[in-house]
């Protein structure tokens, strides 16, 4: 047979086609490489601490072949017992985020540009360090702040060790929210700066003044794991929980009773609820009469007569009054007043509104007598750490720290630190203006209200540098990046407690080595203390972080109180121990103790002594104080002598422009994101569960009041303040008062990586700078919006 | 032989969707972004469902952790052309995806809406591959998944008491979203034992289980809210 | 036409020789292990796949397991320099997978070796005999040879018992 030219194109085409087909088919049967599961492997169970959020979960990580692959609740765990919220499973993702920061990164475009250069640690140390001392041997070591947020233990004695040494006294605490804790009317009434807790697990009745409790409360495990005890645990008692609170929220939807009120006047109506108290005497007689001051009137040394609450209240906050501001019915303020006071233990919480509004809610607590016992506020003793040896300091650090703080903090009646008069003062450059600023877990360009503030206050600083390990607003903005590890690669210590008052220790421990080029932010510090040299490299004689938690723990060895975590029943058998004066612990040394604390998750002390006056009242008057001696030395001269300012009251926040801007703006937080974690696809999918939202930022409207302003379910709206508008979803929510626009926080990130990017809105992006004058916070509740569709 | 069933105490629940999360995790849920979740393309196994009532300001809105049903009578198991859905022997309503041509019959057929379609092939970013759950299969595009019960954690429950030679606890079987509650709302077990606390908890006076008149007979009670 | 027909048949088997040839190119083992031999010399299988009694998988040995026999040279055979080259070197073996079951099969060695008593050659065929690395499995694991044996042996065929 012989090919012509034809027969051979005509074969090499049928070739061609037959591969064609054949591949084809043969790749339509492979699944596509994707989706292939590694192979098992032995799984191994490593305990650490959650870093999610504040609550201090002790968790077990599973790990197989080196990776994470799920978090379950640390059953011994004291704070948890096995139980988790969803921000601890989805640290899984925060790990694992395909977006880290994966090495120290210089900018090389201009600020804000986003244009990085990846740099060597050394590098990155030495740039640091060369900047640090420089500022020294100007004899400017005060311009170094130190803005940090949200964290807990030995890391913020590190950080002030290190300014101390170097000679700066700004450290800025950086962490204050609303939905945070009520520390001011602690203060107020009982003189304490330190936490405390709700014995929420033994309350009858729980009275909530708008407190995030099951949406964003400030330990979420705390609250989430009291409340399934406080329904129904005991048997025969159910807990009632009443939610006074301008929106339907999740806290309100699962409490029997949800009473919508104005938003910020729920310190008026706590005054009304005390009116009625007093006035019908169901109050208790004997716990005001032993354990408070200013109830009655009273007379001072110089024999001035002073107004007590008694005679304050009932003069002042008549239900008339309350009723007309809060816009609650005056019978139902008589109804919640005998309730609070008649089903005992009740419990009065609040949210960290201005400082008398909480102190307002706080006296509900001492007419009624909660504090300091079963069903009430509790002070848990502090942990036992082994205090670091005070440095010995050079001329230089000794000079830097006679400076005044930045911020000014030491004028501020409260003592918190004050951020926005950091912002406001490095701007004017007076006192003077920072040169150096150290950004750690602190994000203020997304995470605090009139993030703009803070943008300009940075202008005006010349090197800045950020530990997050994740691109976030802030660090966007800054010259030098540092990536800090994520909590699930590094040792930390996390110190907390129960809401009974029993002190807990858990020990957060690598479950898998750096995934990046990231170094542990303690780790960092020491080594720039070494590379300064003298007395500051004096002062940091340890290795590395670890070490320092090592040293710290020693102290909780000898102190010879409580023991590592065991079974529940361990706990009834530890205390009873403990009370006869035996302390019969499960480890015999040091080596013992560490390695048992590495294996369970931690140590505590399952102890609470009720009765120690000296702990839970630390006032002048060494009592509950209805009348507050404490803030009346500071306050003197800025408010005059006026009985009414020491005692609970209320500041009324002037509306304005009430035509312009009709509608009141609440902002309020999820379970799922509160200004971290937005880089967690699992958490973006589960944000608003009433409405079905996920992914976004929606405003909550009332229908009718939407109707009125022709705006539908669904429709993109524009909200408007006089500072600034965002573009949202609007939502027609029959939760919603008529004349409040709801927005939830946490969406909005104008950087970061692929799943928290431009996704929804940043609602504090409306709201101004209208600072409380004693805490120098922003105040909640008092900025008008507008709506109109988009 | 066990006749698996879940109660959900809606008094204790506090809406946190720590359920919703864990079964996320545990059984390796393909991760729907933004714009795939506005056409209402998401996928939960375990999912809180709102039912608002009433108008502001008598306003009542509960939301109702949801899985899988596990009826007695299943209605997706009806029109399953294939049987990649069928009630097993353990009251466990199946979905097998290897099985599924995604016809979306039993999509259509659930009243609780519980089946879910795969509108887009799962896919994870390689940093994040070695973190699935390896005793869970991955589903494919176009095929409809469905809670189990985790019931993956039953084979390795079982065959761990059988190697140890003894029976099957309560303790030893419990689904991820159970396991992870915080408030001690869920409960799992074996209805047919009179004894377990599912079944005690299945007989008291609050129980309750969803859109009863349609005989579907689930195997997930709720306990309402309220004394 | 004919001659087009014809190529296509060509050109359809060429595809499946590459791929033929492709797979099991992708058999060649690091090791030439010989299973025979180790069997003869009294290792049993636990010792090297120490897994299959606890979990769902059997386990391949790597090299800190092989060394623990080989360290000082057992024979002259140059296959066993190997191990030492690896070890020294800090490499593992990466042995191709003969017997992988797909991910939505859930295969638990336990439950058959301990559980139903099974031995390792009702599945994987007279191993111990072999001197050679396999090039191919014993038998094919199908979903019908698996039934088989579960009807046989009155296991349950539930759908659920497998796929997960």
């Amino acid at each position: 047979m012989k090919l012509s030219r034809r027969d051979f194109l005509k074969m090499g085409g049928g070739i061609g086609v037959g591969i064609a087909l054949g591949g084809g088919f043969w790749k339509w049967g492979q699944p596509p490489p994707s989706s292939k599961l590694l192979p098992p492997g032995i799984e191994k169970w490593v305990p650490t601490v959650c870093g999610q959020c504040l609550g201090g979960c002790g968790i077990l990580v599973r790990m197989i072949d080196g990776w994470a692959t799920n978090i379950i609740g640390n059953p011994l765990h004291p704070i948890n017992r096995g139980a988790l919220c969803p921000k601890g499973i989805a640290a899984l993702q925060g790990l694992y985020d395909p977006d880290r920061i994966r090495s120290p990164l210089k900018r090389i475009g201009k600020r804000g540009e986003g244009r990085w250069q990846p740099i060597s640690w050394k590098e990155a140390i030495q740039e640091i360090s060369n900047q640090l001392r420089e500022l020294r041997e100007n004899g400017e070591p005060h311009k170094l702040v130190v803005l940090g947020g949200r964290y807990r233990g030995l890391m913020r004695l590190l950080w002030e060790r290190f300014l101390e040494v170097y000679g700066s006294p700004n450290y800025i605490d950086n962490q204050f929210r609303w939905d945070g804790i009520p520390m001011e009317g602690l203060f107020l009434t009982q003189g304490i700066h330190t936490l405390f807790t709700f014995d929420f697990e033994n309350v009858k009745y729980l009275l909530s003044f708008s407190a995030p409790l099951l949406d964003s409360y400030w330990f979420p495990i705390h609250a989430l794991k009291a409340f399934g005890q406080f329904r129904r645990g005991r048997t025969g008692q159910r807990g009632r929980l009443v939610q006074i609170e301008p929106r339907l929220s999740i806290t309100g939807m699962k409490a029997d009773e949800w009473i919508p009120i104005q938003p910020g006047t729920e310190g008026i109506l706590a005054l009304g609820i005390a009116h009625m108290i007093i006035k019908e005497g169901l109050y208790d007689k004997e716990f005001v009469l032993k354990n408070t001051f200013g109830f009655e009137n009273w007379v001072d040394s110089k024999e001035q007569t002073h107004i007590g609450f008694h005679d304050f209240v009932l003069s002042e906050f008549p239900p008339q009054r309350v009723s007309s501001k809060t816009g609650i019915p005056i019978d139902t303020i008589i109804r919640l007043s005998r309730e609070f006071a008649t089903n005992q233990p009740s419990l009065a919480i609040g949210y960290r509104d201005r400082p008398f509004h909480q102190m307002a809610v706080w006296a509900l607590n001492g007419l009624v007598g909660a504090i300091d016992r079963r069903g009430g506020i509790l002070i848990p003793k502090s942990i036992p750490f082994q205090p670091f040896p005070s440095p010995s300091k050079d001329r230089a650090a000794r000079k830097g720290l006679e400076r005044k703080r930045i911020d000014e903090v030491r004028e501020s009646p409260f003592g918190i630190d004050q951020p926005y008069l950091f912002a406001k003062n490095s701007i004017s450059g007076i006192p003077y203006r920072p040169k150096i600023l150290f950004l750690y877990y602190s994000n203020p360009f997304f995470s605090n209200p009139c993030p703009e503030f803070f943008q300009r206050a940075f202008d005006q600083i010349p090197f800045i540098v950020s530990f997050s390990p994740y691109m976030d607003d802030t660090t966007q903005y800054v010259d030098l990046i540092l990536p800090d590890h994520t909590p699930l690669e590094r040792w930390q210590d996390d110190p907390l407690f129960l809401n009974n008052g029993f002190p807990v220790l858990g020990i957060r421990q690598p479950v898998t080595p750096p995934i990046h080029q990231t170094r542990a932010t303690g780790d960092v510090l020491i080594d720039l203390a070494r590379s300064l040299g003298g007395e500051i490299e004096k002062a940091f004689p340890w290795k590395d972080f670890k070490e320092v938690l090592l040293y710290g723990l020693k102290g909780i060895y000898e102190s010879r109180r409580g023991d590592v975590f065991g079974l529940e029943y361990d706990e009834a058998w530890i205390r009873m121990l403990q009370r006869g004066g035996w302390w019969d612990p499960s480890y015999k040394s040091f080596e013992e103790f560490w390695e048992l604390l590495l294996e369970k998750g931690g140590w505590w002390d399952p102890i609470y002594e009720f009765g120690e006056r000296e702990r839970i009242y630390k006032t002048p008057s060494k009592k509950f104080e209805f009348y507050s001696q404490g803030i009346k030395g500071v306050l003197l001269s800025s408010k005059g002598e006026e009985d009414s300012s020491f005692l609970p009251h209320w500041e009324e926040s002037v509306p304005k422009e009430e035509e312009k801007y009709p509608f009141i703006l609440n902002i309020f937080k999820t379970m799922a994101l509160d200004g971290r974690n937005a880089n967690q696809p699992w958490l973006q999918g589960i944000l608003g569960p009433h409405l079905f939202e996920k992914w976004a930022t929606w405003v909550e409207i009332n229908p009718i009041t939407a109707s009125k302003y022709d705006i539908s379910d669904g429709d993109w709206v524009w909200v408007e303040s006089p500072h600034g508008k965002i573009k949202v979803k609007a939502r027609l929510y029959q939760g919603a008062m008529p004349h409040v626009v709801n927005i939830p926080f946490g969406n909005g990130h104008r950087t970061g990586g692929r799943w928290s990017k431009k996704i929804g809105e940043n609602p504090y992006r409306l709201l101004g700078l209208e600072l409380d004058s004693l805490t120098g916070q922003p105040i909640h509740g008092n900025t008008r919006v507008k709506i109109y569709k988009a | 032989m066990h006749r698996w069933g879940m109660v959900i105490d809606l008094d204790k629940c506090t809406a946190c969707q720590t359920c919703v999360v864990a079964c996320l995790a545990e059984n390796n849920i393909a991760l729907i972004g933004p714009e795939e979740s506005a056409k209402g393309r998401t996928i939960h196994w375990i999912e809180l469902v709102p039912y608002i009532q009433g108008e502001y300001p008598h306003v009542k809105v509960r939301l109702i952790p949801r899985p899988c049903m596990h009826c007695d009578h299943p209605p997706c198991t009806k029109v399953c052309p294939v049987y990649a859905t069928y009630l097993n022997e353990e009251g466990i309503v199946a979905q097998i995806n290897y099985r599924c041509i995604g016809c979306r019959y039993c999509t259509t057929a659930c009243p609780y809406t519980v089946k879910y379609f795969n509108w887009y092939e799962p896919r994870w970013p390689d940093e994040m591959r070695g973190a699935l759950n390896r005793d869970v299969s991955i589903r494919t595009k176009g095929v409809v998944e469905k809670c189990t019960f985790c019931h993956h954690r039953l084979l390795k429950a079982r065959e761990k008491a059988k190697a140890e030679g003894r029976d099957l606890l309560p303790e030893d079987y419990v689904p991820a979203c159970v396991e992870a509650c915080p408030s001690g709302a869920m409960y799992f077990g074996d209805l047919n034992d009179p004894f377990s606390t599912v079944s005690q908890l299945s007989r008291e006076r609050r129980a309750f289980r969803l859109m009863e008149d349609l005989g579907t007979e689930p195997k997930v009670y709720y306990l309402s809210e309220g004394m | 036409m004919r001659l087009f027909l014809i190529g296509l048949v060509i050109g359809v088997i060429l595809v499946f020789i590459f791929i033929n040839f492709g797979l099991t190119s992708r058999l060649n083992q690091p090791l030439l292990f010989n299973h025979k031999i180790h069997k003869e010399a009294g290792v049993e299988c636990i010792q090297c796949h120490p897994f299959f009694k606890e979990q769902r998988f059997s386990g391949m040995p790597n090299v800190t397991i092989c060394i623990e026999c080989h360290k000082d040279p057992v024979t002259q055979n140059p296959e066993e320099e190997k191990i030492r080259e690896f070890y020294k070197k800090g490499k593992v073996f990466r042995w191709n997978r003969i017997y992988e079951q797909p991910d939505h099969v859930f295969f638990s060695h336990r439950r058959h070796v301990v559980l139903a008593k099974m031995d390792c050659k009702d599945c994987h065929g007279p191993i111990e005999e072999s001197e050679k690395p396999l090039t191919k499995a014993w038998v094919k694991m199908t979903m019908k040879w698996c039934m088989e044996c579960h009807t046989k042996k009155k296991a349950s065929n539930d759908c659920l018992v497998c796929h997960i």
